[in-house]
């Protein structure tokens, strides 16, 4: 099976079906209590005929969009260069996730032009807060995570530990990654504890249950993310030592995790929904607060006046990020950085895939050359050299790129030591050359080009 | 106890804080000796700066409403030790509204309604 099948597999299992889980979660995302599509309207001017229309227009578009999406990863499957099926595949995710966002501003910018024009708009900001609640403020206690964050550092310290013995520090790391994913659910669970209480009606034992319930959700959906990481993490720290299975462990692993935490997820929710439902009888305290010029688009939330950080989103469930708080300003910056590097790392990717092998013998010195590898063997440091046609079995890749036509970069091969690869694994040819006890077993474009590098061995050695 | 605050209303946001915490008391949504919520813990909750809840509640405690101790934060006073008068500022304020009552043509009896209305 070829890279690019295992990318189609991967994708299919982990990414296709968030994208039956968007569309539920979108299709309803506009109606949240006073809240049509982020901008503040009142229960009854939903029924609006304009309103009822700007609703059914979106949910139209976002059908037909889901389909056309839905249908798209077939032509994937008959892609065979991994480089552009990745891209791809990145793409579609991202489209598949953002484009719905502009249907939502539209139906938000639908909304506001609506109320201005019947003369909807309140002139109020009122804004309610529950002292009893603000005074028994739930937290999430620390040690509820200990023994996850416990049990999630030992593999970390037992990673570096085993593999530097073996000089394979990438590996220690690699595990630390995950490790620190378990802190990074811990802080998420403090962030959404701390989020603001919403005052739904005068009878404050009722505001702290709404808050309870709602907060001991997220409270364990975290807990659960947190338990699930630790257990990948030992996972993965046992798919590193066993290294024969390692990259089918990894594949599996990763998609098992991924589909656990979607079920984690869809359950969360499910739970918010209900509880959102089981005390909507209960709501009497209506958000008077008409700051919808703090809300770009009904998602993007900007209030230089307001200290919280993140704040209770008003599409759908969650928080957003508040862009007038300074640390918000930061954290949006580097995810909206790191979301601009996936088609960058498409094209190098890509180029990565289509740039040629260039081997060549100058100066009695082999240069292996592409992109931004460059090996140079001096002829007068080969200590071994040899002509093979076939490369060590169950190589894993410690650094470097792996693709149907490219290994570079150091790879292991189980129980037989490392090399360092540069070559083309489709050619028959290969050169396996020892300096220093370092092995390199180098290839070029083609087996012509090879065999030339061979031929210019064999005269220097005579 | 629920506090309303409205960010567009003239009257600053301290003094909105005092106010509401004060007809609780009143009315006895805060009962005598109820935990208030910490200076923090309050401004967290409704995304201002803990300087404008600090200084609501040094007016709180400055007109006796409230004492704060160090180890449980702020509770309502169970002895308001108030004489039987109402303060200088509140009586300049009745005035105002008994002169806005006369001149909207409000007759005695209909006031002292609406006062007694407000008393129970």
């Amino acid at each position: 099976m070829g890279i690019s099948m295992i990318v189609n597999i991967i994708f299919l299992a982990t990414c296709y079906p968030i994208m039956f889980v968007l569309y539920f979660l979108y299709r309803d995302i506009g109606d949240k209590n006073t809240y049509c599509f982020g901008a503040t309207l009142k229960r009854e001017l939903r029924e609006d005929p304009a309103v009822q229309q700007i609703i059914r227009d979106y949910k139209r578009n976002l059908k037909r969009y889901t389909i056309i999406v839905g249908v798209i990863p077939v032509i994937f499957l008959l892609i065979e260069s991994f480089s552009i099926n990745m891209s791809l595949w990145m793409i579609w995710l991202l489209v598949m996730c953002f484009v719905p966002m502009f249907w939502m501003a539209k139906a938000n910018i639908q909304i506001k032009e609506l109320k201005k024009e019947r003369g909807w708009q309140e002139e109020a900001m009122v804004s309610y807060t529950d002292l009893k609640t603000a005074a028994v403020p739930r937290r999430v206690k620390f040690t509820t995570f200990l023994p996850t964050l416990i049990l999630s550092i030992i593999p970390v310290i037992l990673a570096f530990v085993l593999f530097q013995q073996e000089g394979h520090i990438l590996f220690g790391w690699m595990i630390a990654i995950f490790g620190i994913c378990t802190i990074v659910f811990y802080l998420c669970a403090l962030w959404t504890d701390r989020q603001r209480v919403e005052v739904i009606c005068e009878d404050s034992d009722t505001n702290m249950n709404f808050a309870r319930a709602k907060k001991q959700a997220w409270k364990n959906y975290w807990l659960l993310c947190a338990w699930l990481n630790t257990a990948f993490t030992w996972f993965m720290l046992y798919i590193m030592w066993q290294r024969n299975w390692a990259l089918t462990g990894l594949i599996w692993g990763t998609i098992v995790y991924c589909v656990v935490i979607m079920v984690f997820t869809w359950k969360l929710i499910k739970s918010l929904f209900s509880i959102n439902n089981k005390y909507d009888k209960k709501r009497t305290v209506m958000n008077e607060a008409d700051d919808d010029s703090h809300w770009i688009w009904g998602m993007v939330y900007y209030n230089k006046k307001d200290k919280h950080y993140m704040v209770e989103s008003r599409l759908g469930t969650g928080t957003t990020i508040n862009l007038g708080n300074k640390a918000g300003l930061i954290t949006e910056i580097i995810a909206f950085g790191t979301l601009l590097l996936i088609p960058l790392m498409c094209v190098w990717m890509i180029m990565m895939e289509f740039t040629p092998l260039q081997v060549t013998v100058e100066n009695d010195t082999i240069i292996c050359k592409q992109l931004n590898v460059d090996y140079r063997l001096p002829l007068a440091e080969i200590d071994e050299y040899e002509v093979v046609t076939e490369l060590p079995k169950n190589l894993i890749k410690v650094a470097g790129t792996g693709m149907d036509n490219l290994l570079s970069g150091t790879y292991e091969a189980y129980r037989q030591g490392t090399f360092e690869l540069f070559l083309n694994p489709q050619n028959d040819l290969f050169i396996k050359i020892t300096i220093d006890d370092e092995v390199y077993y180098i290839g070029g474009e083609d087996d012509e080009a090879t065999q030339d590098v061979i031929d210019a061995i064999e005269d220097y050695m005579k | 106890m629920v506090i309303a605050i409205n960010e567009y209303s003239d009257i600053p946001i301290y003094v909105q804080i005092r106010n509401q915490i004060v007809l609780g008391i009143s009315d006895g949504r805060l009962a005598p000796g109820e935990q208030l919520p910490t200076v923090r813990g309050l401004a967290e909750e409704m995304g201002i700066n803990s300087m404008t809840v600090n200084k609501a509640y040094q007016m709180l405690k400055a007109e006796g409403y409230i004492y704060t101790d160090r180890r449980n934060g702020a509770k309502v006073r169970e002895h308001m030790g108030f004489s039987h008068d109402l303060p200088e500022e509140s009586k300049e304020l009745l005035q105002r509204v008994v002169s806005e009552a006369k001149v909207r043509r409000i007759s005695k009896e209909e006031f002292f309604e609406l006062c007694a209305t407000y008393f129970e």
